[in-house]
């Protein structure tokens, strides 16, 4: 579970464009320590917002440094410190239902970050996203992890390409259902 | 050093080049293959055009979707010598035709896009196709005499038979002979070389809703599709990679990751395993030089290697049969580029395709696609019957790939995400709810042959300074109003479901419209007549001894099976023609 100040200092940090010396200092020196936070927190927003429970570690390290945050950069702190402020005022245990739809509501009118919060959802499901938010272009972007995509594990599939089963697997229905 | 003598050149190495390279080669004929593309045909290639799929095709810089037939090939450097039709059909924001190789001669009240593209590869656009492989049917080489529309064949069913049988052996065909032999008159004389792809799971259930429903007095049955995809581990011949299993990849189109989808390249490496045929890739044929005196042959085939130091130069290879086994764009176009083999004014013309549709549906009951081949069975009913006097024959398949190319899960989730806003475990649920049931049934419609719809040499050129195909495509009645049959055939049966949500089906309302089942036919008609045919029965052209036409440009109709087939037995049947004139014996 996440510390009050570390929620507390992420909420400030994505919020204030300006931060004194001695704050700088300490955001370098803690940076270990937030970065993993922010992984941690990247990855409990990532599934608030797929629905998906399980979803791999190493993974969210990728998306979150080598893709979003590159890309979204303070849109996705933006996301992060909403999903926070939401997460901190709830009571405990949290109702994530309450949760998701607190932080829809606070993001469905900034086009941005609402933007991010659907990429997050795309990049999970099958590992691309789109850098802009205008359809009519296309500013799609792959991240790397096809297989892993959990939109072909939700549909009861594999991923396109990548079926690893015996032959006539597909004469018989999924497993566990 | 002296140039080495052929018995044969084969211009292309697609599935007719490879075939006729394969048996003429291993019956002891010197052949050299000219091939435009130059790519590897093992493992390590197929692992990579996965993988380019998978990472290229996904990013904004090719604007080429994941699914699109050329997605795995965008890193070849063929591309630039031998380029293809790419995003054929398509439009731009502005709605101009989006114009990649092809030039659409747009001129004319009819004329619509021609929408059917292949690909340049050693293997030719197998590495690309579904793999389905029905015959024709007996009265598909006659709909002139039976149904006084079109044209006949200059061969029957009876004719074809025995090479549609050695075709099977050759791809490693899966079916059941039960169900098709004799269907619709098309009898066979030999099973099939392996047990059928089994049915999905959800293509089960289908098959026990639809099975026996009458629709004007037909009698619906859904069958297991014979397909070139591997129930067995398999080799037709000694000296073959042994292709295993289908492991039901679901991604037949574009790739086969397992090889278990014939692609021609396994002929064209048996063939120069043989010892007799050499592959010579990267060349680019730029024309054919004939002998004066009124012998009229081929006597060379000039080429320019992209690979060569100086690729702009001219090389030449001559042989005593060349046979052109291109498609039916590249062929038309080389010969029009010769001036060559057109007394008839054919060749270019009755270009063909076979227009399709489909009716979409969520089935009542998870069906659980995108597991196994993209399609196993199909409805035949539809291809034949005293209809075809007024609007053309049909053949329906049923998808296990969702909604096709109509809606893939991931358009499906970005609409839940972005005009539902759902996120969380109300979109989780629902995509597992819903895309579990989606289902298709498409049809794919007959197109007579007209000869507006041709192959032109355009003033274009591409990046090799070659003419681009122009190319001028017209659709008639007989195929929309067949489409708009299968349209009515495909929605009563989704009705007739139990329990179906009729609201749900996307396509109640039949729209002028249709889309490629990119089988390009025509442009090189065989006949009995010279004046009105390009080749004779043997694929030998009326106006050059030596010279020979095999694939699908042969085609005098394009009836409505998926033509790799019919287009191998007859490069098969024109191979055997040309060891027979060459003096020899086959294996």
């Amino acid at each position: 579970m996440l510390g009050t100040q570390v929620l507390l200092r992420n909420s400030f940090i994505s919020r204030l464009p300006e931060i004194n010396v001695a704050e700088k200092l300490d955001n370098q020196l803690s940076n270990d320590l937030i970065n993993a936070n922010n992984e941690e927190i990247f990855l409990q927003l990532s599934q608030l917002l797929t629905g998906v429970d399980k979803l791999d570690h190493n993974i969210a390290k990728e998306y979150y440094h080598e893709y979003l945050q590159q890309k979204f950069g303070i849109y996705l702190d933006e996301l992060i410190g909403i999903y926070q402020r939401v997460v901190a005022a709830q009571q405990k245990p949290l109702d994530q239902k309450k949760v998701l739809d607190e932080v829809l509501a606070r993001i469905k009118n900034d086009p941005q970050v609402l933007h991010v919060a659907k990429q997050v959802v795309r990049i999970w499901y099958i590992s691309q996203f789109r850098e802009s938010s205008d359809p009519s272009i296309n500013t799609e972007v792959y991240a790397g992890h096809w297989k892993e995509g959990m939109l072909w594990d939700v549909i009861k599939a594999h991923a396109p390409a990548y079926s690893d089963k015996p032959h006539g697997y597909w004469a018989d229905p999924p497993k566990g259902v | 050093m002296a140039e080495k003598i052929y018995d044969v050149i084969i211009v292309g190495a697609g599935v007719a080049g490879a075939l006729c390279a394969w048996k003429l080669a291993s019956a002891g004929k010197k052949v050299l293959i000219l091939e435009a593309a130059d790519q590897p045909t093992g493992w390590a290639q197929r692992d990579e055009f996965r993988e380019v799929m998978v990472a290229d095709a996904a990013d904004a810089k090719t604007n080429i979707p994941r699914g699109d037939q050329s997605s795995p090939y965008l890193a070849l450097a063929s591309r630039r010598y031998a380029p293809s039709p790419e995003l054929v059909g398509k439009k731009d924001k502005d709605g101009k035709p989006i114009e990649k190789y092809y030039d659409y001669d747009l001129t004319g009240p009819q004329t619509e896009m021609f929408k059917a593209g292949y690909v340049r590869l050693v293997g030719g656009s197998t590495w690309a196709w579904r793999g389905n492989t029905p015959r024709k049917v007996p009265n598909d080489f006659r709909l002139k005499s039976t149904y006084g529309v079109g044209e006949d064949w200059p061969i029957s069913y009876d004719d074809l038979e025995p090479w549609y049988v050695e075709a099977e052996y050759e791809l490693g065909v899966a079916g059941n002979d039960q169900e098709w032999n004799g269907l619709l008159g098309g009898y066979r004389s030999k099973p099939f070389p392996m047990r059928e792809i089994p049915l999905s799971y959800g293509d089960k259930l289908v098959k026990k809703e639809l099975d026996g429903t009458e629709i004007d007095g037909v009698k619906i049955t859904v069958r297991s599709t014979p397909q070139a995809r591997l129930t067995i581990p398999y080799k037709p011949h000694e000296g073959f990679h042994e292709r295993r299993a289908c492991e039901g990849n679901s991604n037949c189109i574009p790739l086969c990751p397992s090889s278990a989808k014939y692609d021609a390249g396994s002929h064209v490496k048996a063939a120069v395993k043989t010892g007799n045929a050499d592959l010579r890739s990267a060349c680019v044929v730029t024309e054919l030089m004939v002998n004066g005196g009124g012998e009229n042959r081929v006597t060379a085939v000039r080429y320019k290697n992209w690979r060569s130091a100086n690729k702009d130069e001219h090389q030449t290879a001559s042989a005593n049969v060349v046979i052109l086994a291109a498609n039916a764009i590249e062929t038309p176009k080389l010969l029009l580029m010769s001036n060559l083999a057109n007394s008839s004014d054919q060749v270019g013309r009755k270009l063909m395709d076979h227009l399709q549709d489909e009716v979409t549906a969520f089935f009542p009951n998870p069906l659980y696609p995108f597991r196994g081949p993209q399609s196993t069975c199909s409805i035949e009913d539809f291809r034949d019957g005293p209809f075809r006097k007024n609007y053309s024959a049909f053949r329906m398949t049923i998808g296990n790939d969702g909604h096709g190319r109509a809606r893939s899960p991931i358009n499906v989730m970005d609409d839940y995400l972005d005009n539902q806003m759902l996120f969380g475990e109300g979109l989780r649920s629902k995509l597992a709810n819903d895309i579990p049931k989606m289902m298709r049934i498409s049809f794919s419609t007959e197109l007579l042959p007209n000869p507006n719809n041709r192959v032109t040499l355009s003033d274009k050129l591409d990046s090799y300074g070659l003419p681009r195909p122009r190319i001028h495509f017209e659709v008639d009645s007989y195929t929309y109003d067949a489409l708009k049959k299968g349209h009515e055939v495909a929605l009563t049966l989704l009705e007739s479901v139990p329990n179906i949500e009729k609201d749900k089906i996307k396509e109640r309302e039949w729209q002028r419209k249709w889309n490629t089942a990119a089988h390009i036919m025509g442009t090189c008609r065989m006949g009995n007549d010279p004046k009105t045919s390009v080749v004779n029965t043997d694929g030998q052209t009326y106006d050059h001894p030596n010279l020979y036409i095999v694939g699908t440009s042969v085609f005098p109709t394009s009836a409505t099976a998926n033509p790799t087939l019919t287009a191998a037995a007859l490069a098969l049947k024109t191979a055997s023609a040309v060891l027979s004139k060459l003096g020899g014996k086959g294996k």
